[in-house]
């Protein structure tokens, strides 16, 4: 007998904007508790939502990137249920006609690419934090009412490894955007699942709702343990519970919810507080022309056009801003091989350390290139330009200054590394001696006390001559 | 400032005027309570409005007092709906039509009684207080902006705001002698009024005189940012194409009582001697309003009041196991009858299962309705309606019960429906009680009811209750 | 309730709930609990007078003959059509009174209620 599964996904990502999806509250994490609120958004008699136009255009942006149908009149909706954390009792989001419809998204898995469909994107507001300690739970309202993006995919994932990898791609995704920063662990990023298994060919099995994985790797081991266990209830002859369960990340399994929810009635119905949204002409083209290239998409170029490695071109497209530095770079006509290998090494580790970011750095793309340039011209050597580098990001300023200045040119001339040669030789006279004498081992402390005397600049290969010819 | 007004101007920083003029509203909520709030030497004026709100140059308002429905927010008063669960609630804002008048000089002298969270016809389901007829203390002053009608007709301020979701300002304004106005749906913001059915509902206007409620409705119009279903701006939707010639009469209308009726087709004679057409109209949907009408602001409401539960503001249970349990006593606690009633039935009507039947179907009347009132006011200037079956009742068992008040509701529902204008203009007195009727007007053309009912008053003078008085303005 | 009608009001709707699957009252229960208001035994059966009552009104409206398919955007919305409305993405701060101190209990600058179990 054999059982296929069908995983689906329900993101939430949190926008960024300023302010909150429907008053003008700083959307801001880590504040002190309840002070960014007002009594829109905690649902205070007689107030009234009032729609954040950055946070729909954003919303708009992801569903456009996932070739979702964007809707010509998206109408807001209330789900009415209660729970502490929610000021109004109901939540505005969206439900017959949400702001982007069909639309798909393709992601590398298991050394190929899948295309998994997106059924829908809508917009909607959060709810507060609770925090339990002891006999009391606490409400913090300061995220009520951030703006969020719910995407809904189609149950067209079969394990723990798709869902990661398409998370993962996703999260690449809205980053890109700069929608999100897809931080799972603060929060920005929340993503929840529909379990189904049943016997191959038979259609979608009993649907199980997951949650409470908090991050893409327990997203992961989540989905494969409720797969498992799904499977191992059919071949026992048993049937699956429909229910929602958690991820317990102490002891790696899913449970039951303790309260048994009675499925919701959430009495869907516009909320006639807002008008249905009317995206008119001069807003979609501003949606389109704010389209970025898929991240996917870069990746196969800078495969293929530049030929980096796999690894290469992941690094680079961590963050968007990093991708642009390099392919600014490489206009400029940096060599893209050698421009990938520093920024990813080098220019990466130094930025780590001072904690700034590349497109703010004093190494913008055209000294960057000016000094791969140099480097690629035998003017200076690897570790010099590493000096160079570091100078360039602490004093701002030029490259060609910097070598100049400091005298970082490599040393070629064989009449200079001819004297620097005899100048140390000289002074290591005992050590020449031994070396005639048959010991070999001292050469390299040669050729290190040499390529000091020359303050790293002497090349290498001419200075290894030189010594070897005046040793013999 | 209107001339009516000019004698208001200052009363209450006036040290020699104000004595007379507290002993005097004292008199009066002795025998009608209109007042829940009342601090006379502690308005609530434009220094309470917050930073930014400057005075308006014209001062429209300088120093005049007003009235304000207690669902409507003003800051340094509670605000509590007529209800125990905000009963000590302080409202840290104020709403943006009484900021539009306190930026004008107004000042908003206390907060009016009314029907709980504004669910009835008589003001007698508030929960904080009782209000009564001037004209008869025996009878109720109508509602749900009952005490504001009251404390109008009595004199005790020249204007009054209340709120209008089925009839909640021209009603009460009928049954208490003052013009009552309902402005189009989305002319001014909702922004600070304690939500009931957000499709249906605005604040209204009520005083003794056209004028006054015309500069009131202009000062508050307009759109509001903070109101995404607020309209814009109130100049351009005042248009002014001659004077209203013809009024509609709807075919077949019934169920009034032989005062009302009489007092209703006196009024319809003196509309013809005004000079309008009478053009009978036949609009068969109306049949279906009233029903429409309730499942859509039941509905509503259900969702509206889900936020009181005495969490983060209001009233809370003074035991609980749980936070369930919390928000359940709360609730339960907290309101009276009527507002649970609503609150099932809207319930009921968006249950899966039940959504298509009512809440849908309701919506696809409305629009139709909706559509043949626009088509009937392009035939016709303006709509002449009763206002309600009845003069003003008796309080208790011998006047309507609630289920009968709701069906009274007809009348004036139907512009909540469809959004419409509608005006209640005092029509003198019948065995001494006030009479009225209604004018609907289309979207946005409130100056057509005010044309209307100008030049109706030279011929119903508005009528003064027993103990009327004004010497104190002297 | 209306004394005049109020017996024969009362026989029809024993006679719909016999009729019909799931009985007014038990309707009525799932409502409370989805409202979060409690009944007493009592106020269940008045109330499912009065729901019923109500009910049976609304059911009028079946009367009103089904028009051309309404599009869902126009359901509900009372505002005519008109230019979007949005608000800039910009930064207002409450400056009013701090509205946590509006909460019956609360407990360093955060609302506090009973523990959910």
């Amino acid at each position: 007998m054999k059982y296929s599964s069908y995983v689906g996904l329900e993101i939430h990502i949190h926008l960024l904007t300023q302010t909150k999806a429907f008053c003008s509250c700083a959307a801001r994490f880590g504040d002190e508790p309840n002070t960014n609120v007002c009594p829109v958004c905690l649902g205070y008699p007689g107030v009234l939502p009032s729609l954040n136009e950055d946070a729909l255009f954003m919303g708009y942006r992801v569903a456009h990137a996932l070739g979702c149908e964007l809707s010509r009149c998206t109408i807001f909706e209330r789900k009415n249920y209660f729970y502490p954390d929610m000021p109004k009792n109901y939540q505005i989001s969206q439900f017959a006609a949400p702001l982007g419809g069909a639309g798909y998204f393709d992601f590398e898995v298991r050394g190929g690419i899948k295309r998994l469909s997106i059924r829908e994107c809508h917009f909607e507001e959060d709810a507060g934090k609770l925090v339990h300690a002891g006999t009391m739970t606490f409400i913090d309202y300061n995220r009520a009412g951030y703006p969020l993006l719910e995407i809904v995919t189609e149950p067209e994932l079969v394990d723990g490894e798709e869902a990661e990898a398409f998370l993962r791609s996703f999260r690449r995704l809205v980053r890109h955007l700069g929608v999100c920063d897809g931080n799972m662990e603060e929060g920005s990023l929340r993503c929840d699942a529909n379990v189904s298994v049943n016997e191959e060919g038979r259609g979608l099995g009993v649907k199980v709702e997951l949650k409470n994985m908090n991050s893409s790797r327990f997203v992961r081991m989540g989905l494969d343990y409720e797969v498992k266990r799904q499977t191992a209830r059919l071949k026992d002859g048993r049937k699956v519970e429909q229910e929602t369960r958690l991820w317990n990340e102490n002891r790696d399994v899913t449970e039951t919810m303790r309260k048994k929810e009675s499925a919701s009635d959430y009495r869907y119905f516009p909320e006639p507080d807002l008008p249905p949204f009317r995206p008119e002409e001069a807003f979609l083209a501003r949606v389109r022309d704010s389209a970025i290239e898929l991240p996917l998409a870069r990746k196969r170029r800078y495969l293929e056009a530049f030929a980096l490695t796999e690894e290469q071109a992941e690094l680079l497209l961590e963050e968007r801003a990093v991708a642009d530095y390099f392919e600014s770079a490489v206009a400029l006509g940096a060599d893209p091989r050698s421009a990938a290998l520093w920024i990813v090494g080098e220019l990466r580790a130094q930025l780590a350390r001072s904690g700034v970011e590349i497109a703010s750095c004093a190494l913008d793309p055209s000294r960057f290139t000016s000094l791969l340039k140099i480097l690629a011209a035998g003017r200076i050597q690897t570790t010099i330009a590493k000096q160079v580098l570091r100078a360039v990001l602490e004093e701002n300023r030029d490259p060609e200054d910097l070598i100049a200045e400091r005298g970082w040119e490599r040393i070629s001339d064989r009449t200079v590394l001819a004297s620097l040669v005899d100048e140390v030789l000289t002074r290591e006279a005992a050590v020449v001696e031994r070396i005639r004498s048959g010991d070999r081992k001292p050469i390299a402390f040669l050729m290190g006390e040499a390529m000091k005397a020359s303050a790293g600049r002497a090349e290498p290969g001419a200075l290894k001559e030189l010594v070897m010819e005046r040793l013999a | 400032m209107l001339d009516e007004l000019r004698p208001w101007s200052g009363l209450l920083s006036d040290r020699k005027r104000r004595p007379g003029y507290e002993a005097y509203a004292a008199d009066w909520e002795g025998r009608i309570g209109a007042f829940l709030q009342f601090a006379p030497e502690r308005p609530a004026g434009a220094d309470a409005a917050p930073a930014g709100a400057s005075l308006d140059a014209r001062g429209d308002f300088l120093g005049v007092p007003f009235a304000v429905k207690d669902n409507i927010a003003v800051e340094g008063f509670r605000m509590t709906c007529g209800s125990r669960i905000l009963e000590n609630f302080r409202v840290p804002y104020t709403a943006t039509c009484v900021r539009r008048l306190q930026g004008r000089g107004a000042l908003v002298v206390g907060k009016t009684n009314l029907d709980e969270f504004a669910m009835g016809s008589s003001c007698d389901n508030s929960a904080l207080g009782r209000s009564s007829n001037p004209y008869d203390p025996v009878r109720v002053t109508g509602g749900s902006s009952g005490g504001s009608a009251a404390a109008v007709a009595a004199g005790v301020v020249p204007f009054a705001l209340g709120t209008d979701t089925g009839g909640s300002v021209r009603q009460p304004a009928s049954f208490c002698g003052v013009y009552g106005l309902k402005p189009s749906y989305g002319a001014v913001s909702r922004f600070g009024l304690a939500a009931y059915a957000s499709s249906l509902e605005g604040a209204g206007v009520l005083a003794r005189s056209v004028d006054i409620v015309e500069a009131v409705f202009r000062s508050m119009c307009g759109e509001d940012p903070l109101d995404q279903t607020s309209a814009a701006s109130g100049r351009s939707l005042l248009a002014e194409d001659g004077p209203p010639r013809s009024v509609g009469l709807i075919k077949g209308l019934g169920g009034l009582d032989a005062e009302a009726e009489a007092a209703y087709r006196d009024a319809l004679r003196a509309l013809e001697d005004s000079g309008l057409r009478l053009v009978e109209l036949d609009l068969p949907l109306l049949d279906y309003v009233l029903p429409a009408y309730y499942t859509i602001a039941t509905a509503e409401a259900s969702a509206n009041l889900a936020r009181y539960t005495g969490i983060a503001y209001g009233r809370r249970a003074a035991e609980a196991e749980n936070p369930a349990d919390l928000v359940r006593r709360s609730r339960t606690e907290g309101f009276g009858d009527e507002v649970k009633l609503r609150i099932l039935l809207g319930t009921f009507v968006l249950r899966s299962g039940f959504q298509d039947r009512y809440y849908l179907k309701a919506q696809e009347i409305r629009r139709a309705i909706r559509d043949e009132l626009a088509e009937a006011l392009r035939r016709v200037d303006l709509i002449a309606l009763p206002v309600f079956p009845t003069l003003a009742f008796p309080h208790g068992d011998t006047g309507m019960d609630q289920f009968q008040q709701k069906m009274a509701d007809k009348f004036t529902c139907t512009a909540n429906v469809a959004g419409l204008p509608a005006l209640a203009v005092p029509t003198g007195l019948s065995k001494g009680l006030p009479t009225g009727i209604q004018l609907m007007a289309a979207a946005f053309r409130e100056d057509r009811l005010f044309a209307c009912a100008r030049s109706l008053a030279p011929l119903y003078p508005v009528p003064e209750p027993p103990s009327f008085s004004q010497e104190f303005l002297k | 309730m209306d004394k005049r009608d109020h017996s024969c009001e009362a026989k029809k709707l024993r006679e719909a709930r016999s009729q019909s699957g799931a009985s007014l009252e038990e309707e009525l229960s799932i409502a409370a609990e989805l409202a979060y208001l409690d009944l007493s035994e009592l106020e269940r059966r008045a109330f499912a007078e009065s729901v019923g009552r109500m009910l049976e009104f609304f059911a009028t409206m079946d009367g009103f003959p089904a028009q051309r398919e309404v599009p869902y955007e126009g359901r509900g919305e009372a505002v005519p059509r008109g230019a979007n409305r949005l608000r800039p993405d910009r930064r207002v701060p409450f400056l009013g009174a701090d509205l946590i101190e509006a909460a019956a209990q609360r407990e360093e600058h955060l609302v506090s209620i009973p523990n959910i179990l």
